[in-house]
């Protein structure tokens, strides 16, 4: 997995709001590996970074390989499956009824943020073999889900996999209670075969300062999330 | 060709007289010339011989019939006699509407147009333009009860005959009866003084095809009887009138107009069995008889080629005398024309002098084409239209598949000359027997075939899908049938209406009204086995089952433990209608007065939202209504299905083994019975014909995509998958460990490992596309 992109920290509109940043959020670079992460079913770090699949233990999804740990994804749909493994209500990962999914793999980590709206941001790269299947890349905060990157969206030739976003950046403002447990995941839909994965780096965490005709716009659209993608030259 | 002395011999006549005729119409020295006009079955063909379309390029046989042209057509005909001198009769021989959406028009906007303030009707008002001397009553002037019969037969200002009903038994008939609207029979006198008798006979099936209610048949019937014996039980009454008639009346030209759903029943039976008979006219049986030099409508226009090449056809009387028989078609396509010569002395007929069948074009390139009657054309054709269009755009879903709704015919051997709804399993068939026990709630239902009476197109090409509007459920369902519901049934009922049902089938694919298309079960039967005559004596049922899995009969025995259940028939069929035995066979219908028609529960089914248990579809991307996978083209040939014959189908044929790889596949069956397992990945399988079984062995294969699972023919085989994941087979559906649930474009078949009563939640094993969670039977479908 050596030939995965290493991971490029934008300038955010993050650290310009910035007073304070990563305050109790551990390792949130993958700068040591996934300490202070849990990790379900096939996460790694790679190359400083966390790394995700979709991809069976013993290579059958795809044509060669793409498990990285050795450890199978977690099922879902089941208990103790992937979604109560990200905070989330079993069927919640599912797309449709003929949509529904299968397994998985997440990272998780829980630690004490401030009260109050706070702004998440992370880069990413989703990689997938797909080209029929729904799967996604999805992060979850205290049991809200957000899909972050899909199928649809990786339209780039990648190097090991068939296809990749590219890095990007994202940010999602949300409202912090006190305690903020934070997941990361990517799950395969419909069939366990044919492979997704997603990389995650510099998570970071931010106060907005209040009161602001900014955290208002940014309340009313609770977890809405805003994409910052940046285009590759080729 | 008579003499002069002859026409000396007529008393009546003064010389003057005799001047004045020799002077103004020399014709009259001529034998003297008898035109009858004749047309049938007409059954509210008023637009086109198409039906709701009206000269539409798109189909060339909306350019024929029509009833305006068809009066055009007479009147043409009518002025050629004037010319000739020859003196005109026209005569209507039955079946003057067919309830269905043009004569539902009559009903929305003609409720008081009558002169009396009352009910008029479209087909009413054609007959007075054309102004026929006689008509007969054939059986569909009762579809809609003996009240609406007398009413149609008033305004038509038309002497409507029968010397087999029984006019005294309401108090409207009794009416058209004292004012001599209605009769045995009726004598007309021609400009030469020559008296012609007209008897009109009805089919004694009329009980058991139509809803006389309480006008009753007379003339020797009995419920009792067969068809054959109540005709030959006929002869006697007809025999007397034609007797009272030529020798109290001075009639010297009988003409028998007799509606008896079949040309063969004229030949065979009336005519042998009858004396001094001129003329017949046969009506009910639709039959086409031309002469070479006869114009047709042409095959490019799905015109019918005639089932008789001369006309008339001949057979001897009871005293060997050749007797004419004609027919005239049916729905406003041709008027027949019969010259008789009759002698000026004795006024007895001495040839059938010329014939022709008239073709009712107002085709372009026709030269015999015709501009329609212009009272008609606004009276009837406009408004008539105007309905039928709004009809039309009230669309209640789309078909992906044309729906055969074809009588059948006949072939030969075990070889059908065409499938349709009286010989075998259509689609069209399944889905009305579908929407018969969705509207009664039933678990069971069953249609006769001869209550579905059109076909309706599919696609114009595979990949889209066509509107089905009200208009077309009316034509398929033109009866006012209501939806009528037993709440307990026993198999042994059941078994004896089937029987009934395919008592008269045969394995060449004999067409019969009665013939039930089904639902909610699966029927074998053979119809080399001893066919039903009485209660519980047939032998050609030999196997059903409930969708849920319970057996009624096996190997023709009926299984006696089966537990009751819920029915559902029309109240044509449940009162005896096809002479169907529900009386005979003690069974018990809800009294409950439902106002729904079969045709009302046709478009609520298919507009009922899926989740509901109906076909519609809310969401766009989820296809049409009526798809290939639950209403694909049937063929009575395979063993699949709901019905299936035995002395025709043949024994089902293995096909092949598809095995997937490890990774996403695409695999396809033959036309046999395949066995297709997936394997690990998410795969693409596809059936095709026959019956075919997806297998599904360990959790890692689902995710697939079946793309023509077909209920009644394919299974889902997921009992090895079921113990791999340690999922209870016998409690596996009502457990909640497969699960079936709709899904956009289709219904997803789901695995939940811990069944419903862990928190686990389903993951779709497979997509059956084109089907409603509502079209899948656990018991029918899945190998648990």
């Amino acid at each position: 997995m050596n030939r995965i992109p290493r991971s490029l920290c934008a300038v955010s509109v993050a650290f310009l709001l910035a007073s304070q940043a990563n305050a109790q959020l551990s390792n949130g670079d993958f700068s040591s590996g996934l300490t202070a992460w849990t990790s379900y079913g096939d996460a790694s770090a790679v190359s400083g970074s966390a790394f995700l699949t979709t991809a069976a233990s013993d290579g059958s999804d795809d044509a060669t390989a793409f498990n990285v740990s050795g450890s199978a994804p977690l099922e879902a749909n089941i208990v103790s499956g992937l979604e109560e493994s990200s905070g989330l209500a079993i069927g919640a990962l599912d797309i449709s009824t003929s949509a529904t999914a299968v397994e998985g793999s997440a990272i998780s980590q829980t630690f004490s943020f401030a009260s109050g709206l706070t702004q998440l941001s992370f880069s990413y790269n989703f990689f997938t073999n797909e080209g029929d299947n729904l799967d996604y890349a999805y992060f979850a905060i205290n049991g809200t889900k957000v899909s972050f990157a899909t199928v649809a969206s990786a339209t780039t030739a990648s190097g090991a996999y068939a296809y990749e976003t590219g890095v990007q950046n994202a940010v999602q403002v949300f409202t912090s209670s006190g305690t903020v447990t934070l997941t990361f995941g990517v799950v395969d839909i419909n069939g366990f075969d044919v492979s997704s994965a997603v990389s995650i780096d510099t998570i970071g965490l931010t106060a907005i300062p209040e009161p602001s005709a900014f955290a208002t716009l940014a309340g009313s659209l609770a977890l809405g999330l805003v994409a910052l993608r940046r285009r590759r030259s080729v | 060709m008579k003499s002069l002395p002859a026409f000396f011999q007529r008393p009546a006549l003064t010389l003057a007289a005799f001047v004045a005729t020799l002077a103004f119409t020399p014709a009259a020295l001529q034998a003297e010339s008898l035109t009858i006009l004749h047309v049938g079955d007409q059954e509210s063909w008023l637009l086109s011989a198409q039906g709701n379309l009206r000269d539409d390029s798109s189909y060339a046989l909306s350019f024929y019939g029509g009833v305006d042209r068809l009066a055009a057509v007479i009147d043409r005909e009518e002025a050629a006699a004037a010319v000739a001198n020859s003196f005109v009769i026209k005569l209507n021989a039955g079946d003057a509407f067919l309830p269905g959406p043009r004569f539902t028009a009559s009903y929305i906007n003609l409720a008081t147009a009558y002169t009396d303030g009352g009910q008029d009707f479209y087909d009413a008002i054609a007959l007075r333009e054309i102004d026929f001397d006689a008509a007969v009553f054939g059986n569909h002037e009762f579809d809609q009860g003996a009240t609406d019969a007398a009413r149609f037969a008033k305004v038509s200002e038309t002497t409507y005959l029968s010397l087999n009903l029984n006019f005294d038994a309401t108090p409207s008939f009794a009416a058209l009866k004292a004012s001599g609207n209605v009769a045995p029979s009726k004598i007309i006198t021609t400009t030469g003084g020559k008296k012609v008798g007209i008897i009109g006979v009805t089919t004694p099936l009329l009980p058991t095809i139509s809803s006389p209610g309480l006008v009753t048949m007379t003339a020797g019937f009995s419920s009792a009887n067969s068809e054959t014996q109540n005709l030959q039980a006929l002869l006697p009454s007809v025999q007397t009138e034609i007797n009272r008639l030529r020798n109290d009346e001075g009639v010297t030209v009988i003409i028998v107009m007799s509606h008896l759903q079949n040309a063969e029943n004229e030949r065979t039976i009336l005519v042998p069995g009858l004396d001094n008979v001129d003329l017949v006219i046969s009506g009910g049986g639709h039959e086409l008889m031309t002469d070479t030099d006869d114009l047709i409508i042409p095959a490019t226009a799905s015109g019918v080629p005639p089932t008789f090449t001369t006309h008339p056809v001949y057979n001897n009387d009871v005293n060997g005398t050749a007797t004419p028989i004609v027919t005239s078609h049916f729905g406003n396509r041709y008027v027949g024309e019969v010259n008789l010569t009759i002698n000026d002395v004795t006024g007895l007929v001495t040839a059938v002098a010329a014939t022709s069948m008239h073709r009712v074009s107002g085709a372009a390139a026709d030269s015999d084409r015709v501009t329609g009657n212009a009272a008609l054309n606004t009276s009837v054709i406009t408004p008539v239209r105007n309905f039928i269009n709004g009809l039309n755009a009230e669309i209640v879903g789309q078909t992906a598949v044309p729906l055969n709704g074809g009588r059948g015919s006949a072939g030969s051997g075990t070889v059908y000359s065409s499938i349709g709804v009286r010989n075998a399993e259509t689609n069209l068939g399944n889905l009305v027997a579908d929407a018969m026990r969705f509207a009664g709630s039933a678990q069971v239902a069953i249609q006769n075939g001869g209550g579905i009476r059109a076909t309706v197109a599919g696609p114009t090409s595979p990949a889209t899908a066509r509107d089905v509007s009200v208009g077309d459920t009316f034509n398929v369902l033109p009866f006012t049938n209501l939806v009528k519901r037993a709440p307990a049934m026993t198999a042994t009922q059941l078994k004896d209406l089937l029987e009934h049902s395919v008592a008269a089938s045969t394995a060449a694919g004999s067409a019969q009204g009665r013939f039930a298309q089904v639902s909610g079960i699966r029927v074998v039967y053979d119809t080399a086995r001893t066919a039903r005559t009485a209660v519980g004596n047939g032998q050609r049922i030999r196997e059903v089952v409930m969708d849920n899995g319970t057996v009624l009969v096996t190997g023709g025995v009926v299984n006696s433990s089966a537990p009751t259940f819920t029915f559902a028939a029309v109240d044509f069929t449940a009162n005896g209608g096809d002479e169907y035995p529900f009386a005979a066979n003690s069974v018990v219908f809800e009294n409950a007065v439902t106002t729904i028609t079969y045709q009302e529960a046709l478009a609520d089914f298919i507009a009922t939202e899926k989740s509901l248990g109906g076909l519609g579809r809310s969401n766009a991307a989820d296809g049409p209504e009526i798809t290939s996978q639950a209403y694909g083209v049937e063929n009575p040939y395979d063993r699949y299905g709901r019905l299936t014959d035995l002395a025709v189908s043949a024994a089902p044929i293995v096909g092949v083994t598809r095995t997937g790889t490890t990774g996403r596949d695409t695999l396809v069956g033959d036309a046999n019975d395949n066995t297709i397992t997936g394997g690990l990945g998410s795969d693409t399988l596809t059936g095709g014909a026959g019956g075919d079984t997806f297998v599904y062995n360990s959790l890692r294969e689902i995710g697939d995509t079946i793309t023509d699972f077909t209920p009644h023919a394919d299974k889902l085989s997921l009992t090895a998958l079921l113990t791999s994941v340690s999922a209870p087979a016998g409690t596996a559906v009502t457990g909640g460990f497969i699960k079936i649930v709709d899904t956009i474009g289709g219904v997803a078949i789901q695995l939940d490992v811990d069944g419903n009563a862990g928190r686990g939640a389903g993951r779709t094993i497979a997509t059956l596309r084109g089907l409603t969670a509502a079209q899948i039977a656990p018991a029918r479908d899945f190998t648990l």
